[in-house]
């Protein structure tokens, strides 16, 4: 078996097995957060990661997913399960709304134009008495499978786990196909891609949908796990920055990057938050800022990117 | 005629890169582009690909008029290009490089793969295919950039001083790759300094001074046009 294969396996193990050998709750939940943040970072990853167009304002999906199963349960008091499918397409089609006039724009300025549309979403949300105001949205309290709420952190893990590996198949799929090849020749010059017959302006857009499908999925999932949202907690620019920091410590643009990025940054966070206690998210701030400083300065690949290059120069050496 | 502009001019601000330049080029015909630096020649062929928009002027390939056209459209419709400056896509091994074109003309990945084999293969890149874009030296990424333009199956190559920097021999491989693919049926606008090139390969020769045509015709014609002295040796007398 070759390397890379045998630590796949293993760490497929690792991530089949967590719930069964780490006993406290506390270890099962941040094991969901683990996978949650892997979700969230893995969906933004397609656009920011493969195609570097760098958003920071995929809380935008990320709080539709989340708010539109808790506002059908609120409303309803219906099952929130069924909203996750039009929640993904609601943020697909918000994607659109937002790529057509922003991918007009390039480089820092997309990510400008993201960052902002981002905090207009908290405002308006915050602002707006139908979506629950500032206090936000509860789910479901009573247990009921069907309606994801349970109150063990396990069954949650596999089911965000069984996601994860769907999640990452796509992504594996198209970074194989024609979208995959055309979303990295983008991210390295479009004027080369477009002289090649590449759609840029098609495929960003395409990008950005799936990834605010997916994103939308993983908002969904926090929502039912947590069983409350408010503007901050989904809409916030703390999420955003949270996918951004998972995929790029891991290596943007890389199928697992953003998977290794969460398996760090999220323990790292709930250690931090549960040792230092109250500071807990003036901290995460602290923790975001210092990865930003380290990648920028040492090692913009991420951690795969440094992983290859000290394989490459092992092999050079040998 | 395969291209043609008409009155192409591109200004910018106050200044015109290029000045009411008219050509022609024909189906399976090479034609060579000369000048001093700062002519215009990138700049036309910046119009004529789709990077630039003319200020005037009108451009026609195979009777649809592309003047608006975006470069996508026009690698669709049959231009291919290369960069003087190349641009290859540093993290993307060779192959994939060429796999981006390749998909153009390809609706599976497996088509599109086979016939990015063929053309590293073609080219010479074929034992560096798993390199990185980026790794490669300026002849590997010149010939990697001629690869990816092939691979979008043109009828047209504009080839921006892809031969500039090369040794002897690498020059003469590079042109015997060129008469290969003309030999296919590609025709070739070739921007060049090395007169050499220009002299072993095209078969009509347009020469660019000051954003305007100075002179065109047969390459031994057109050495010893006086205006073209001038536009070379002129300049350089004057320091």
């Amino acid at each position: 078996m070759t390397k890379p294969r045998l630590a796949l396996l293993t760490g497929a193990i690792i991530f089949a097995i967590y719930p069964l050998i780490v006993s406290s709750t506390f270890g099962q939940r941040v094991g969901v957060l683990v996978l949650l943040a892997a979700l969230s970072g893995i969906a933004w990853n397609v656009i920011g990661g493969y195609a570097e167009q760098v958003s920071i304002g995929h809380a935008v999906f990320y709080g539709i997913g989340a708010y539109l199963p808790l506002l059908y349960y609120t409303r309803t008091q219906s099952n929130p399960v069924v909203m996750i499918p039009l929640a993904m397409a609601l943020a697909a089609l918000v994607a659109l709304a937002i790529g057509i006039p922003t991918f007009r724009l390039r480089g820092h300025y997309f990510s400008m134009a993201t960052l902002a549309l981002g905090q207009l979403f908290v405002l308006g949300v915050t602002i707006a008495p139908a979506l629950g105001g500032a206090s936000g949205l509860s789910g479901p309290v009573e247990q009921n499978p069907w309606e994801l709420s349970m109150r063990s952190p396990v069954p949650y893990y596999y089911v965000f786990l069984v996601a994860l590996a769907l999640m990452l198949a796509l992504v594996a799929w198209l970074e194989r196909h024609r979208v995959g090849f055309y979303l990295r020749a983008i991210q390295s010059s479009e004027r080369a891609a477009r002289s090649l017959g590449v759609p840029v302006y098609r495929y960003k857009l395409i990008a950005l949908m799936i990834s605010a499908a997916l994103t939308a999925l993983a908002g969904s999932f926090y929502a039912l796990f947590v069983g409350f949202v408010n503007p901050d907690s989904v809409f916030g620019l703390l999420v955003s920055v949270q996918m951004v920091i998972v995929a790029t410590l891991g290596g943007a643009g890389t199928l697992y990057g953003p998977l290794l990025g969460a398996a760090i940054l999220v323990p790292t966070q709930e250690w931090a938050n549960a040792t230092f206690g109250g500071g807990g998210t003036g901290l995460s701030y602290v923790i975001y800022g210092a990865v930003i400083m380290v990648l920028t300065r040492f090692e913009p690949g991420g951690l795969l990117g440094l992983w290859k290059r000290l394989r490459f120069r092992a092999a050079a050496s040998a | 005629m395969l291209l043609q502009a008409h009155n192409l001019s591109k200004l910018f601000g106050g200044l015109a890169a290029v000045s009411d330049v008219s050509i022609e080029v024909g189906p399976n015909e090479i034609v060579g582009l000369i000048g001093p630096n700062g002519a215009g020649k990138s700049t036309l062929f910046n119009c004529l690909a789709g990077d630039f928009r003319p200020t005037r002027g009108s451009i026609v390939f195979d009777g649809i008029d592309v003047t608006r056209a975006e470069p996508e459209r026009r690698a669709r419709l049959g231009i291919g290009r290369t960069y003087q400056i190349p641009l290859a896509f540093g993290r993307m091994s060779v192959i994939d490089n060429v796999v981006v074109g390749a998909y153009l003309r390809s609706r599976t990945r497996h088509d599109a793969l086979a016939r990015a084999e063929a053309i590293v293969d073609l080219v010479g890149l074929g034992e560096w295919r798993t390199a990185l874009g980026a790794t490669l030296g300026t002849l590997g990424r010149k010939r990697l950039e001629i690869a990816r333009a092939l691979a979008t199956e043109p009828r047209v190559l504009l080839l921006d001083e892809t031969l500039a920097g090369l040794t002897p021999v690498e020059t003469q491989e590079a042109i015997e790759l060129i008469r290969r693919l003309h030999a296919s049926g590609v025709a070739i606008v070739i921007v060049e300094h090395v007169m050499e090139v220009i002299m072993a390969l095209a078969q009509r020769v347009i020469v660019m001074d000051e954003g305007k045509v100075i002179a065109s015709g047969s390459a031994s014609d057109v050495v010893r046009d006086p205006r073209v002295k001038e536009a070379y040796l002129g300049r350089r007398a004057q320091g």
